[in-house]
């Protein structure tokens, strides 16, 4: 499997997309001039028609709230039982195992990005836009063994598009990797980070690859969502940074521009208490919602915020709905899907643990369909 | 009398007029039913025992290229073949153009529109067959302006022009 779609610039540095770019050189006399927001509904149709055909087809078989308050009560075989009433029962049929489990669940994703990448458009970069992060992933990983001789084949995942022959030999001879695999890699050779700041680097290029190829897109639903995601990534970075007790400085090398809220705001928040930090929030497009939990007094842990940044990012897919035709249902529906498998992994891996449903109950994120 | 009007004879406007119908009705017709088409395509990749359902959303936009073709014949009617209507006055002839185009505009904006309705009314049929009924109801909402453009350009042609001829002696 290789990547369809390569993208001739540098998504690494700001500039205008290539579409932007030859909008720019050959630009229409005036009285030619369409107003593209007034055809965009009809552009878009004939773009994502056939891919909003195929999920509409798809759409009946997600996980409902009623199969999620079953599977809650369930014990570990009758869960697999009632999975077995939605597709992804079929991947899981046989699993007795934490791997099992994985290994249905990522064959069930494996199987969802080969649907997307067969219904959508040819230059469509929704396909990129949802597998970079697996190829993202390996490459951290392949990074990190490269460095510290950790073991890396356990931790890959052949979710990626990008083969991990082509990754491996990446790591050794950057040059031959393509946009912004390449650029990343260049830019941490020779430099001596630790983990931790590895990690960081890699997981801001990919939000700002992310922005990138919402932009390329051309469409402000992706965009949307790709802000959203790195502000609540330096939302979680301040949280962590301060709950570690870190410095200021460390806390700001976490931090990822190209969000809504700026990376100066957040600093600020650093330093406030945490009652001023919710009010502050409230001040951006975020509801105080995300932060609340920082009021309480039995802390609990980043997951909870987590939790509470997927549910804010299904609000968003779910005001989505109201688009019948474009990106949006589409993207919505992949999100979904994902968002689907994170909620099974985490109910059967809490069945195999013994946990109550009454803890389960406080993991799961908000569905889709409810 | 005037034979010409804008420097066409009243041939050259009725048939201009009843040329724009038939693009603008057309036109529209053949933009929605890709819209849906396409749409409908993707859903019967999955789900090919949804055809029957989905076959009356993919045609209904294509009534906007049937009310353009009908204006059309009715200019060539409206014209008396045979009976003079080369000698037809320019100022007849340009209202006979008039009179096409509401049909030209409602038929090509409404089609292209319904297309998109119907294929948002496909994803309910996809998910239910048993909502085809409703499914219809939408983009059947937008065929009211395409019946009432084409009811009025018939009420132009034969209420209004058509009284004119018995004066020209056509």
């Amino acid at each position: 499997m290789y990547r369809k779609h390569r993208l001739e610039v540098d998504p690494l540095r700001e500039q205008p997309s290539p579409r932007e770019e030859g909008r720019r050189l050959k630009k229409p006399p005036d009285f030619l001039r369409i107003d593209l927001a007034a055809i965009k509904p009809f552009h878009e149709t004939l773009r994502y028609g056939h891919a909003v055909g195929r999920i509409k087809a798809q759409e009946m078989k997600l996980l409902l709230s009623h199969h999620v308050g079953r599977l809650i009560e369930a014990d570990f075989d009758e869960a697999l039982h009632i999975l077995g009433e939605v597709e992804m029962g079929d991947y899981l049929a046989g699993a007795r195992t934490a791997r099992g489990v994985d290994d249905g669940l990522i064959n069930y994703l494996h199987d969802l990005y080969e649907f997307l990448r067969d219904a959508l458009p040819q230059d469509s970069v929704l396909f990129e836009f949802f597998h970079c992060r697996y190829d993202f992933h390996n490459l951290k990983v392949l990074l990190k063994a490269a460095r510290d001789g950790t073991p890396e084949d356990a931790l890959l995942t052949r979710l990626g598009s990008m083969d991990l022959e082509v990754l491996r030999r990446g790591v050794e001879h950057p040059v031959e990797l393509p946009s912004p695999y390449k650029e990343l890699v260049l830019e941490l050779e020779g430099r001596d980070l630790s983990p931790q700041e590895l990690e960081t680097l890699i997981d801001g290029c990919f939000l700002r690859y992310r922005l990138f190829l919402a932009r390329h897109e051309g469409s402000a639903f992706m965009e949307e969502l790709a802000r959203a995601a790195i502000d609540l990534s330096n939302l979680k970075a301040i949280l962590r940074a301060r709950r570690l007790g870190k410095e200021r400085e460390a806390a700001q090398r976490g931090l990822v521009e190209g969000g809504y809220i700026p990376t100066g705001y957040l600093l600020e928040l650093y330093g406030d208490t945490d009652d001023v930090m919710v009010k502050k929030l409230e001040r951006t497009r975020y509801p105080a919602r995300l932060l609340d939990f920082l009021l309480e007094e039995e802390k609990p842990s980043l997951s909870d915020f987590d939790r509470r940044s997927d549910d804010y990012i299904m609000d968003l897919l779910r005001a989505s709905r109201r688009i019948s035709v474009g990106v949006e249902p589409v993207f919505s529906f992949v999100r979904a899907r994902e968002n689907e498998v994170t909620m099974v992994r985490m109910i059967l891996m809490a069945k195999l643990h013994n946990l109550a449903p009454e803890a389960i109950e406080k993991m799961l994120r908000k569905l889709y369909i409810e | 009398m005037s034979a010409t009007f804008g420097g066409l004879s009243g041939l050259h406007w009725a048939l201009l007029g009843a040329a724009f119908a038939v693009i603008g009705g057309g036109s529209g017709s053949a933009m929605g039913i890709t819209y849906i088409a396409n749409v409908a395509g993707g859903i019967l990749t999955d789900l090919p025992e949804r055809f029957g359902p989905l076959l009356p959303l993919v045609v209904i936009p294509g009534t906007q290229g049937i009310y353009g073709f009908i204006t059309g014949v009715l200019v060539a009617f409206v014209m008396k073949p045979g009976s003079g209507w080369e000698a037809l006055p320019g100022w007849v002839g340009f209202q006979i153009f008039l009179a096409c185009l509401p049909v030209c505009f409602v038929c090509f904006v409404s089609g292209a529109y319904q297309g998109l309705t119907s294929a948002g009314a496909a994803g309910m049929v996809a998910k239910r067959r048993e909502e085809m009924g409703r499914a219809l109801v939408l983009p059947a909402l937008v065929e009211t302006y395409a019946v009432l453009s084409l009811i009025i350009t018939i009420l132009y042609f034969f209420v209004v022009i058509r009284p004119f001829y018995s004066t020209l002696g056509i």
